[in-house]
């Protein structure tokens, strides 16, 4: 149904609703990419061919968790009782926990957590699963007493350290709700501030942002408020706005979490973001290395369509705002704001100098507002709880939270989220369960960022931090190498894989990186001199200078930190011929 | 341990040429309609012309280049331009094994030399019998499950993590074993009559796969195949 007014929008979040906490008890399977490729769906088969109609109601789809440590996650739903996880959940033990819960036993086995009581951050409300449904007769095989014992020993989702410290801004709903269902989104509180929005002065908002110290989630750091204003104030024929969700560090995959498992969140910043600097369209741009998500994409488009929240007249106002999919090719200079562009305007994606800024001149020569995929799905959350309660959770300079992917040598991986200022021990250790002892370094930011050796560890990580350190906050990937790394084969990964992804369109990046690379494969076949790691910085230093774009600008920053924090290793390559870590060969029988 | 991006070798041999039939006409023309005569829906038509001839036919290109007024010289620079795109034919199956930051780590180079030995061809080509393409690709975005590959990904989105040059080699085993076309004889549709009057009759399956020398589910694949085929209704 098309929504026009706030009480359309209440009966299709009491739909919502129903389908969130139905009356019988049912699966739900965490199937995200990285959940499919734990297995997932060779679960879910098994489960769902095993189900009893009469006793558990059919299975639905949810995305990620975070906790990719776990998967493949399966939750159970029991009405008036709660969401019970269960971990590492293959073929054999999913069908164990099904047939079990058919006769209203828990599988003891395989559980992770519970979740007793929901939390929607966007309007502060707390949820006691053992109140919903609301009003529905429940058809449930569990007893009472059994259950409560059973839920007694269960930990919930906030008492695990894994998730303990985490604060879920960007991530409220991953994994609570059916990505493909626009109503629970909306059972959520979901599209609720977007009507608060289409009440408010344009300047208001830009405030509201601006004073929850809010920057770019793309890595750099910018305002995002001061971007606004700047975009609301150019003139144009037509003004644009654009998601940037072309991510393309290696190790990193929050956007495609986000896409997947909430594509709501960003549509909804989004279409509050046109409302504000007045443009009409907006494109999305995305990797076509991320398929699903591109699919979840366009499933969500199709149903905000179709209940009015894109299109003409956007809940019964008289804003018009339609959204295009912009697939890219694999190219990671895409990622660099101006090659976006021409890549969405269907030119060859080579970036140009800046000024003029695309909030002056963008998409078409015209004020484009472009951001990345987190930063749109903070907006709803920054105008319904009001711009102090971002400001609140962050540091300083930088309002929120932090979506990081934690991965490498760690116990726990997966997605987390945590306020700024948090220190990367509290992250890595605390979070990811890693010992300090076996952890040489961890890299942030990708191939724009550096690595970071533990002694400083304890710093909070804010944009300004990590860049005194070498590195960049960057979009969000966390890389932890532990001491079967090589320093110098990982700085010369990165820079293979940013001479191959290089444009080729200016002299420093095309060429010195190549020389840098030349140098950084002799070192570790043993080749070099000891004064090839000068000539390393010289070369490094000319590059940052001037190259054209970031992607150039940044690319010698892994060999920099590595041989500020590292240097001995280096020093060993070339001196001794000797790797620690015993990944390069000097040996005989090398190709 | 050094990858070069082999992806990125766009070799200068000649490009292939085809025959554009009246059927390809009208596929260009209902993307051209579906996604508009403009500059920008040229990288929405390029990915589904990928899709659906697993490159990009030059004979094609042009069409496109023509239709939404972009010289060919342009046209062909995003075809070469883009890893996504290939300006000759590729196999049947596509395997993209990722060599993302934690991949790499986690021992994707081992993997991808495996993989190289198996197939017998180099990463970035297309094996002779036109069965694989073996691709290095950048993040796939599933370090949580490193080493990971992707197989077909536009078609089912299957990702393989957690891999081990092994583990890899068996699951390219196994496509190339679904590969094989298993020969229809009177002795597989007298078994195969037999397994549907008695469906629910395990043993008739383990019996029958014990003696075709196949795997159940094969069987049982077999089967449905035939049926749909309708090889089993004539007799």
């Amino acid at each position: 149904m098309k929504i026009s007014s706030i009480e359309d929008l209440k009966k299709v979040k009491e739909s919502g609703i129903k389908s969130l906490y139905p009356k019988k008890p049912k699966f739900r399977f965490g199937a995200a990419s990285c959940g499919s490729g734990a297995g997932i769906e060779a679960t879910r088969n098994a489960m769902d061919d095993a189900r009893i109609p009469e006793k558990i109601g059919r299975s639905s789809t949810v995305g990620c968790i975070g906790a990719c440590y776990a998967e493949p996650l399966v939750e159970l739903y029991i009405p008036r009782k709660g969401r019970i996880l269960f971990k590492n959940v293959g073929v054999e033990e999913g069908k164990e926990i099904i047939n079990a819960a058919a006769k209203g036993k828990i599988k003891k086995k395989k559980v992770f957590c519970k979740i007793e009581n929901e939390y929607c951050v966007i309007n502060d409300e707390k949820r006691e699963l053992s109140e919903f449904p609301l009003t529905d007769e429940i058809e449930s095989p569990f007893e009472e007493g059994y259950l409560d014992e059973i839920l007694k020993k269960i930990p919930e989702i906030s008492e695990l350290d894994y998730f303990k410290n985490q604060e879920k801004i960007v991530l409220r709903n991953a994994g609570y709700i059916n990505p493909e269902n626009i109503e629970e989104y909306i059972a959520r509180s979901g599209y609720e501030t977007l009507f608060k929005a289409f009440q408010m002065d344009p300047e208001e908002i830009i405030k509201e942002v601006s004073n929850s110290k809010l920057r770019g989630r793309g890595g750099a750091g910018f305002p995002i408020g001061r971007k606004w204003k700047l975009c609301k104030d150019s003139e144009g024929e037509n003004k644009y706005v654009i998601s940037n969700g072309d991510e393309g560090d290696p190790g990193a995959y929050m956007d495609r979490v986000v896409l997947e498992s909430d594509p709501h969140s960003m549509i909804e910043g989004m279409i509050i973001g046109a409302y504000t600097i007045g443009a009409n369209e907006g494109f999305i741009f995305i990797r076509n290395e991320y398929p699903k998500a591109v699919k979840r994409l366009e499933n969500a488009i199709e149903q905000a369509e179709k209940h009015g929240i894109l299109g003409k007249n956007i809940l019964g106002s008289n804003f018009d705002f339609k959204i295009e999919i912009s697939r890219g090719g694999g190219a990671f200079v895409c990622g660099e704001e101006t090659a976006l562009m021409s890549a969405i305007e269907g030119r060859l994606p080579t970036p140009r100098p800046k000024p003029p800024y695309p909030t002056e001149s963008g998409l078409w020569g015209q004020p484009t507002l472009i951001n990345n995929v987190k930063s749109w799905a903070n907006i709803p959350v920054i105008l319904s709880r009001g711009s102090n309660f971002l400001a609140g959770l962050g540091t300083e300079r930088s309002g929120g939270t932090k979506v990081f992917s934690l991965v490498g040598d760690v116990r726990r991986r997966g997605l987390i989220e945590v306020r700024m200022g948090t220190s990367l021990e509290d992250i890595i250790v605390g979070i990811g369960d890693a010992k300090t002892e076996e952890v040489k370094a961890v890299q942030t930011g990708g191939p724009s960022g550096g690595f970071i050796p533990t002694d400083f560890f304890d710093t909070p990580l804010d944009y300004e931090t990590l860049t005194e350190l070498g590195s960049i906050m960057g979009s969000g990937g966390l890389v932890v190498a532990g001491e079967n790394t090589c320093m110098v084969d990982m700085a010369l990964y990165f820079l293979n894989f940013t001479l191959s992804e290089s444009c080729g369109q200016c002299t420093p990046c095309r060429e010195g990186l190549e020389r840098m690379r030349d140098i950084l494969a002799d070192i570790t076949e043993g080749d070099a001199e000891i004064k090839d790691l000068e000539l390393l910085r010289k070369l490094a230093d000319y590059i940052e200078d001037a190259s054209l774009c970031g992607l150039g600008k940044t690319a010698p920053r892994p060999v920099l930190t590595t041989l500020d924090h590292f240097e001995e290793e280096y020093r060993e390559h070339v001196e001794e011929k000797t790797c620690r870590a015993g990944v390069c060969d000097f040996g005989g029988d090398r190709e | 341990m050094e990858i070069a991006s082999k992806t990125m070798k766009k070799r200068k041999e000649e490009l292939p040429s085809m025959e554009v039939s009246e059927e390809d006409l009208e596929k260009i023309n209902s993307l051209l309609n579906k996604y508009g005569r403009k500059r920008k829906s040229v990288m929405n038509i390029l990915h589904e012309m990928q899709n659906e001839y697993h490159y990009l036919p030059k004979e094609l290109l042009e069409i496109v280049s023509r239709e939404l007024d972009i010289p060919y010289s342009q046209v062909f620079s995003l075809g070469t331009f883009y890893d996504a795109f290939f300006m000759k034919p590729l196999g049947k199956h596509r395997i993209d094994l990722c060599i993302g930051t934690t991949c790499y780590n986690e021992g994707a180079p081992k993997i991808l030399k495996s993989l190289e030995d198996y197939i017998g061809i180099q990463s970035g080509d297309t094996r002779d019998d036109g069965l694989f393409t073996l691709l290095d690709v950048h993040c796939i975005g599933c370090c949580s499950i490193a080493p990971a590959m992707r197989v077909n990904g536009e078609r089912n989105e299957a990702v393989h993590g957690y891999l081990t040059p092994e583990k890899a080699v068996e699951i390219v085993k196994e496509i190339e074993e679904s590969e094989e076309e298993f020969e229809i004889t009177e002795e597989l549709i007298q078994k195969a009559l037999d397994y549907i009057k008695d469906r629910e009759g395990k043993i008739v399956v383990s019996k029958a796969s014990e003696e075709l020398d196949l795997e159940e589910k094969h069987f049982e694949e077999l089967v449905t195949e035939m049926e749909e085929k309708g090889i089993l209704k004539k007799k």
